[in-house]
């Protein structure tokens, strides 16, 4: 790691060459470190603070959240596909 | 022959009451020439302003803006494409800042004939080495001769030859808060630090003052050349290009089809700037409303004399309405008189007011932010004068209109049996 920058330096060969290469030319890659199948999510904006998500008729439970970035949420314990969550009012 | 009789008469009436009369003109001529000058010198001010700011604003700005890129690689691979991918510490797609194929776009800019002028410009990030202190400061990279067509580089420049930057080597041009800091004169050599950590020496040809200091005390400019050289890049490198259009108003559509021709981030005035507009709109409204005040003012003025020598002159009008004279007659009298009162004041008001504009227009007026400025600014459109005329025509004859009602209603047996 460079200490500087905080960043690493990664190694990459190609599985299939393209036909011609150019100078200059520059690659943008994302690193997968981890895949789920079946894995639950629900819109950011359905979950409460607290990590809570209101159910039907003001009951308003507490669930396990995974990972989350600003559009969608993992849920990890507390939902299961067939539950119903209402959006809170802004 | 008939408006004749009334002109004469209507003249008589006047001279007969020249002390009023006088009054009443002299109210108008005043009002005409604090107008005039009030606008003039208001629109002078904002022309200057506007000038300022906009003068040196392209219509359409070119760049390339450092952003991460909406699509993710992940989302397109076969295997990840249907699952949705949380990313993590996503990075700005490339730290190339320079338009693509920048040749190409300028040729093609070139070409429009929507277009008046096109001039590219990198801009440097550095530091400028004087003894032990850094002051960062930025370079701009100009073509001086398109930057001096267009938005006028050449009047900013206080000292030295904006051209000496085109046929001296590695030479700058200094903002005039910036030479004053480093302590540089014309002739000395400044070091400057890229971030890269290059060190460069850059001689002196000239101080830039804009009139914002802020700008003064971080900008300086140099060549195409010189950038790219401090910068280690080649010569198609430009990191903007300022576009100046034929018709200003077109710039929010040309921008947004140049981003698109051109797969660049565009930006027009109108959006960029839209404050400067408002604010002249603002100051414009001001003095229109007072100009349009003292009019009516006087026009209050011209109704009351007006109105008081309708009362004085009872018997007169008694009189040329017993020899004759209609009531339509009568109030074509008192028009005129009230005309004649505009006409006149307003025509030796608009002399005034041309007057004390230029005389305004010779007091000078000296700062250090504007150096093209060495007296204040005064508009001579003539539009000024023909509003002013129109209105004070309008206000008289409005002014002139009730009494002159009132006095084509006197009933002659009434007063003269009254005597």
């Amino acid at each position: 790691m460079n200490e500087q920058t905080r960043s690493f330096t990664v190694k990459a060969a190609f599985i299939a060459k393209p036909e011609t290469l150019y100078p200059g030319l520059s690659v943008e890659a994302n690193i997968v470190i981890q895949s789920k199948e079946m894995a639950l999510t629900i819109p950011r904006s359905y979950l409460l603070p607290d990590s809570t998500v209101h159910l039907s008729k003001g009951v308003i439970r507490k669930v396990k959240v995974g990972l989350a970035d600003y559009q969608k949420v993992e849920i990890l314990d507390g939902l299961n596909k067939d539950d119903v969550i209402y959006k809170p009012v802004q | 022959m008939k408006s004749h009789l009334i002109i004469r008469i209507a003249k008589s009436l006047l001279l007969a009451r020249w002390r009023q009369t006088l009054v009443a003109a002299v109210g108008v001529t005043f009002s005409i020439a604090m107008f005039i000058t009030l606008l003039g010198f208001m629109n002078g001010l904002n022309k200057l302003l506007d000038g300022l700011i906009i003068n040196r604003i392209a219509h359409v700005r070119l760049f390339k803006e450092i952003k991460p890129n909406a699509h993710q690689p992940i989302n397109s691979s076969d295997r990840f494409k249907h699952s949705y991918n949380f990313i993590r510490t996503v990075k700005s797609e490339s730290s190339r800042q320079a338009i693509y194929n920048s040749g190409a776009v300028l040729r093609a800019l070139k070409k429009d004939d929507r277009v008046s002028g096109v001039a590219p410009r990198i801009t440097a990030q550095v530091f400028f080495n004087d003894g032990v202190v850094d002051i960062t400061g930025v370079i701009n990279g100009i073509d001086v001769e398109a930057e001096s067509h267009l938005f006028h580089f050449n009047e900013y420049v206080t000292a030295g030859k904006p051209i000496d930057l085109k046929h001296v080597s590695s030479s700058i041009i200094l903002g005039k808060g910036l030479a004053a800091k480093l302590l540089a004169n014309i002739g000395d050599v400044v070091q400057v630090t890229t971030a890269q950590q290059e060190r460069f020496s850059l001689k002196v040809v000239g101080y830039f003052q804009s009139g914002l200091q802020e700008v003064d005390k971080t900008q300086s400019f140099a060549s195409l050349a010189t950038t790219q050289k401090i910068l280690a890049r080649p010569s198609d490198y430009i990191t903007d290009i300022q576009v100046k259009l034929n018709d200003l108003s077109l710039a929010p559509g040309v921008a947004r089809e140049y981003a698109k021709l051109f797969d660049t981030e565009t930006e027009d005035i109108q959006t960029a700037n839209a404050q400067f507009e408002t604010g002249s709109f603002i100051r414009s409204l001001i003095s229109y409303s007072v100009g349009i005040t003292l009019l009516i003012v006087a026009g209050f003025g011209i109704y009351n004399i007006l109105n008081m020598m309708i009362y004085e002159k009872m018997d007169s009008i008694a009189i040329l309405k017993a020899t004759g004279f209609s009531g339509f007659d009568v109030n074509r009298i008192f028009i005129a008189i009230a005309l004649s009162i505009g006409f006149f004041g307003g025509i030796v008001g608009l002399l005034f007011g041309f007057l004390l504009s230029s005389i305004i227009d010779q007091i000078p007026f000296n700062t250090a932010a504007l150096p093209t400025i060495k007296t204040y600014p005064i508009d001579y459109n003539p539009v000024f004068y023909l509003i002013a005329t129109t209105f004070s025509l309008v206000t008289t004859y409005l002014a002139g209109w009730a009494p002159a009602r009132k006095a084509s209603k006197i009933d002659p047996v009434v007063i003269i049996r009254g005597k």
